[in-house]
C-alpha cells in the first residue's frame, strides 16, 4: 500500500468515526436533553479534531508530490504573524 | 466490513459496556441517588455509566485507535490528535530511509498544518486563550522554524559544493531539529485534549 493511500485510509477512517461518533452523540442528546450541552461539546471537540487531524494528514499526503526546492522548504515556515498574548 | 473492523468495533464496544458496567457500583454506594427504582434514580444511573462507558471506550480507543490495517506503517497510530503525533514520529522513524528528505519535507508541510491550525484556533477562541496554549503554540512555531532552517542548510550544502560533500554534520542536526518538534507538537496536542 503505497504511503499516500495509508494516508487516505486514515482520513477516510478518521471521518467515519466522526460521523459515527456524531450519530451515537444525537442518540444520547434525543435520549437524554438533560446532557444535551455535555453532548454538543464532546460533539465540537471531536469536529475539532477531525478537521486538525484531516488537515495535517491532507498536507503530509500533498507534500509527497511537492517538489523540494528552496522556495518549497521555505513555505513551511509557520505563520509569521506573532500570537495574540494571553489576556490581552 | 472487513474482519479487522469488526474486531475493532467489537472491542470498542465491549470497552463501552465494561466501563458503563461499573456505574452499578454507585447504587451500592449511594443508592438513594442512583437506583432503578425510581426515574431520578433510573436516570443518574445512566448518566454514570454513559460517562464510565464513554471515558472506558476512550481508554480502548488510546490503545487501539484504529482497525489494523495490512501493510501499513500507521498500524499502531492513535486516534486523532494522537494519530497526528505519531504520524510525525513515524515519519522521524523514516527519516533514515533513502527517502530522507520526502520524508523530512512531509513531515514538515504535516507539523505546519498542524501548527498553523492550533494558532487559527487559538486566535479564535476555539482553544483557551491561556498562558499554557500561548506557550504551547509558540514552542511548537519556534521548533517549526528550527527544523525548516535547518532543512535549508542541509539542502543548501547538498547543492552549493559537489557531490561528494559530507552532509553527516547537517543530517544530523536536521535529525536533532526533527526529534526536538515532536514533543513541541505534542504539546500543541495537549491544548486540544485539555491536558495540562
Amino acid at each position: 500500500m503505497s504511503n499516500q493511500t495509508t494516508v487516505a485510509t486514515i482520513i477516510s477512517t478518521t471521518e467515519e468515526i466522526q460521523r459515527d461518533a456524531a450519530v451515537v452523540l444525537e442518540i444520547i442528546k434525543t435520549s437524554y436533553p438533560q446532557v444535551m450541552d455535555e453532548a454538543a461539546i464532546a460533539e465540537s471537540i471531536l469536529a475539532i479534531l477531525a478537521t486538525l487531524v484531516t488537515k495535517a494528514l491532507a498536507a503530509y499526503a500533498a507534500a509527497s508530490g511537492t517538489p523540494i526546492t528552496p522556495a518549497s522548504i521555505a513555505s513551511l515556515m509557520p505563520n509569521p504573524t506573532p500570537l495574540t498574548a494571553p489576556g490581552s | 466490513m472487513s474482519r479487522n473492523m469488526r474486531l475493532w468495533l467489537h472491542g470498542l464496544g465491549a470497552a463501552f459496556i465494561g466501563g458503563a458496567a461499573t456505574s452499578l457500583a454507585t447504587v451500592l454506594v449511594d443508592s438513594e441517588k442512583f437506583n432503578i427504582d425510581t426515574l431520578l434514580g433510573l436516570q443518574h444511573l445512566a448518566f454514570v455509566a454513559m460517562v464510565a462507558g464513554i471515558v472506558s471506550a476512550a481508554g480502548y480507543l488510546k490503545q487501539s485507535p484504529l482497525p489494523p490495517v495490512e501493510d501499513s506503517r500507521t498500524a499502531g497510530s492513535k486516534l486523532a490528535a494522537l494519530l497526528v503525533a505519531s504520524l510525525l514520529l513515524g515519519s522521524f522513524g523514516l527519516a533514515g530511509c533513502n527517502d530522507f528528505e520526502r520524508k523530512t519535507f512531509q513531515t514538515l508541510s504535516a507539523s505546519k498544518a498542524l501548527i498553523d491550525q492550533a494558532q487559527i484556533d487559538y486566535e479564535t477562541g476555539t482553544i483557551p486563550h491561556t498562558q499554557t496554549s500561548y506557550d504551547a503554540i509558540n514552542k511548537a512555531k519556534d521548533a517549526q522554524t528550527a527544523a525548516v532552517r535547518a532543512f535549508q542548510t542541509y539542502e543548501a550544502a547538498k547543492l552549493s559544493v559537489n557531490q561528494n560533500t559530507d552532509l553527516t554534520v547537517q543530517v544530523a542536526a536536521l535529525n536533532s531539529a526533527l526529534f526536538s518538534l515532536g514533543p513541541a507538537v505534542a504539546g500543541v496536542k495537549h491544548i486540544y485534549l485539555g491536558e495540562q
